[in-house]
């Protein structure tokens, strides 16, 4: 690999405040490159010295090696494209002209198109999907249209490196979706270099061959998205607190969002375990987790939402093999999972005869004074004859907390952690 | 388009308080310029108001309407709004405040003589426009919302001197600046008749020269620069260009409103925004509209003549409105 666009010693002001100093950036050739950063760390200003609208005071940039002041702006546009966030326009031009105004770095002074760029402009029409439309004003379009005209225009010039300015920022979802897939096809089909900078961490890190984290001016990370999305990057550059896991489907690192700042978590030592099954336990895990909870699962098939979830997010379980009963082995382990625990919540799920020993082991542990809730079954659940039905009788005799659903459940898992507080504070 | 031009030259050159026919007065202007033998049919008379008063009129009123839509065209591509026109940089005023002087001062008269009133008012049109220009530099870039700020507080600046010039003064030369300022074309004889073709021929020519980069720029200044046009030059040199040919023209002509306003947009609704068909299109459009204005001015009440600048409005504001209703939906958003 070798860079199209590098910085080099970039020193760069605006008059009223300095935004780089000594900056060191490239971008390579063929990759999809994500610049990712918090409001005002100068992404958008790197973008225009990238495409060399704004000279930097100090240090150069390369194009291919050479510097980009040795180009005149139109080879520079016959180089590098740019799509901006958004285009106001005064006059009504038609989709067709816009597109084919990306010929322009081409035309002669006084030159019309020829029909070679007639065809540039199709094929670029073309690929982003935007066929039919050339008739249509391009203040009609909608948004996600009118992004992907821009995008044809900048196709229609040519040029093998793609500087794309958060172009899904005012998307919806599918559009979103839309044109960061054709961004990945543009790369992988017509080979170009896409650099493109998102707000949204997990498109970016979804869509992206390596990403740039900007941080006050500088690179504060760089490297593979799972590399650059950590959990002390995000804490750092953000100033907040996050959890990363995995996407299911695509393996890529996810951002979750927990709280803005260090002090609103608690950091909790306390470990909650989960008896559940059939993905019930993925809404509480979710909520525990975010409030600092230590989470463990048991027993749970191999194969089974919940053990996806709890492998995803690398959870203590107690795992018995697909669409069989409950073993000795396994129960054992879910004893030990339990024992370490400071409280049980059982989850609402069908109980059959293979997995009646989950019940069998939380009327276990009240009876030995651990914390239970349970979760109102609320299903038409028992396929044990009545065995099951016996159980949670049992469980709410000998006390048991019965909650309807799981809005209560993290009030009440304080409620039983702060009375157990109490005795502790009244004997001290 | 030309051919409509050229067809309604002719009409307009035999109408006029003297009625001459149309083909009296095309063998007339062959004859005199191309070496056609047409017998003379005509008095001696009527050839001279043909090629003496009629044809540099009416060649003036093309040549005026022309420059100004023209100008109005670059403008609002180059301050991306459509509301610009040729005074809208305060050129006019600048112009006017020139003609003022000279016409209730009678300063200028010793360095012009009878050119008095257009010299200074040329003089005055580039003066403004380096004035504003020099306001609104920052850092060797001239930002267009800030070049347009700069026009207007100007042109309001000048336009109160204007007016304290007038009411401070009340003599019989008060007509001779309301009818100045009001537009006419009447100080446009062969003598000017030169310099103002070449600043026009040169200024439009290498503003068609800039048409293509003209559309760019219209998309912003970034986009423009980002498809290859180096904008802060585009920007200088069609400022300068468009100062030109209306600072030539107006201290010609007076201030005639509305041409450079309209013809513009009338061209976009009916043909579209490109500015290689747009500019020239607006010039012809420009020329044939002006030069049916003031044929209109110098008959309907012959031999008295109306400001040509209110025939424009008067004929040019209905039909725009038509259009505006009929297309402008589409157009305008």
């Amino acid at each position: 690999m070798s860079s199209t666009i590098s910085l080099e010693g970039v020193w760069f002001r605006y008059p009223e405040r300095q935004i780089f100093a000594d900056l060191n950036f490239s971008l390579e050739k063929g990759e999809i490159l994500g610049l990712i950063g918090p409001n005002s760390s100068g992404k958008t200003t790197l973008l225009k010295i990238m495409a060399g609208l704004l000279p930097p005071q100090k240090g150069r940039v390369l194009l291919n090696g050479q510097d980009l002041r040795s180009f005149s702006r139109a080879q520079v546009a016959r180089h590098i494209a740019v799509v901006p966030q958004e285009v106001d326009m005064p006059f009504s031009f038609t989709v067709a002209e816009i597109v084919l105004m990306g010929r322009a770095p081409y035309l002669k002074r006084l030159g019309w198109e020829k029909a070679h760029d007639l065809k540039v402009a199709q094929e670029a029409i073309a690929l982003t999907d935007v066929a039919g439309l050339e008739n249509r004003f391009f203040w009609e379009l909608s948004q996600g249209e009118k992004q992907r005209v821009l995008i044809a225009r900048a196709l229609a010039q040519e040029a093998q490196v793609l500087l794309l300015d958060e172009p899904t920022s005012h998307l919806d979802l599918n559009h979103q979706i839309e044109i960061n897939e054709l961004m990945q096809r543009l790369n992988s089909e017509k080979k170009l270099t896409v650099f493109h900078i998102s707000h949204d961490l997990n498109l970016a890190a979804e869509f992206s061959h390596r990403l740039v984290l900007l941080h006050q001016g500088a690179v504060y990370a760089k490297g593979r998205p799972e590399e650059v999305l950590t959990e002390e990057n995000i804490r750092r550059v953000y100033e907040m607190e996050v959890v990363i896991e995995k996407n299911p489907f695509s393996g890529a690192p996810r951002v979750l969002a927990i709280g803005s700042s260090l002090q609103s978590i608690q950091p909790e030592k306390r470990t909650i375990h989960l008896i559940c099954g059939e993905g019930s336990g993925a809404n509480s895990v979710r909520r525990l987790l975010l409030r600092g909870y230590r989470v463990s699962l048991g027993v749970i098939n191999i194969g089974d939402t919940d053990q996806k979830i709890g492998q995803i997010l690398n959870l203590p379980m107690a795992l018995e093999e697909p669409f069989s009963a409950i073993s000795a082995r396994a129960f054992q382990e879910n004893q030990r999972l339990v024992s370490q625990a400071d409280l049980v919540v059982v989850e609402r799920f069908h109980i059959g005869p293979g997995n009646l020993a989950n019940l069998q082991l939380a009327l276990e542990a009240l009876r030995k004074k651990k914390p239970v809730i349970v979760l109102e079954n609320k299903l038409n659940f028992d396929f044990t004859g009545g065995e099951a039905q016996k159980y949670y009788g049992r469980l709410q005799e000998e006390g048991a907390i019965f909650i309807p659903d799981h809005s209560r459940l993290l009030e009440e898992i304080e409620k039983v952690f702060k009375r157990e507080k109490m005795p502790e504070e009244a004997r001290a | 388009m030309s051919i409509l031009l050229l067809g309604m030259a002719g009409v307009s050159i035999s109408l006029g308080a003297v009625r001459i026919p149309l083909l009296e007065t095309w063998s007339i202007i062959l004859n005199h310029f191309f070496h056609f033998h047409f017998s003379p049919t005509w008095t001696e008379n009527n050839a001279a108001i043909i090629l003496k008063i009629r044809l540099p009129r009416v060649l003036s009123a093309i040549m005026v309407g022309a420059a100004l839509s023209l100008s109005g065209a670059v403008l609002q591509a180059l301050l991306r709004n459509p509301l610009a026109d040729p005074f809208v940089l305060g050129i006019s005023s600048g112009a006017a405040l020139g003609a003022v002087l000279a016409i209730l001062l009678g300063c200028g008269a010793f360095l012009f003589g009878h050119y008095a009133i257009p010299g200074v008012a040329f003089l005055g049109a580039l003066m403004t426009i380096f004035l504003v220009y020099f306001i609104s530099r920052v850092a060797g870039r001239v930002p267009t919302q800030t070049m347009l700020l700069a026009g207007v507080i100007v042109n309001s600046f000048f336009s109160a001197i204007i007016m304290f010039l007038i009411s401070a003064t009340s003599n019989e030369k008060l007509h001779g600046v309301t009818f100045w300022l009001m537009g006419n074309l009447e100080f446009l004889s062969f003598q000017f008749f030169r310099p103002v073709f070449f600043y026009l021929l040169i200024g439009s020519l290498l503003l068609f020269y800039l048409a293509k980069d003209l559309n760019l720029l219209s998309l912003g200044e970034e986009t423009a620069a980002e498809l290859g046009v180096e904008v802060e030059k585009l920007k200088k040199v069609s400022f300068l260009l468009t100062s030109l040919i209306t600072g030539a023209v107006v201290a010609v002509s007076g201030l005639i409103g509305f041409v450079g306003l309209i013809i513009p947009h009338l061209v976009r609704l009916l043909w579209g925004p490109d500015h290689r068909f747009l500019l020239p299109a607006a010039a012809i459009l420009g020329g044939l509209f002006l030069a049916a204005a003031d044929t209109m001015a110098r008959t309907i009440m012959a031999p008295n003549e109306i400001p040509v600048g209110v025939i424009t409005a008067l004929s040019g504001a209905p039909f725009f409105i038509y259009l505006l209703r009929k297309k402008g939906h589409v157009v305008y958003h």
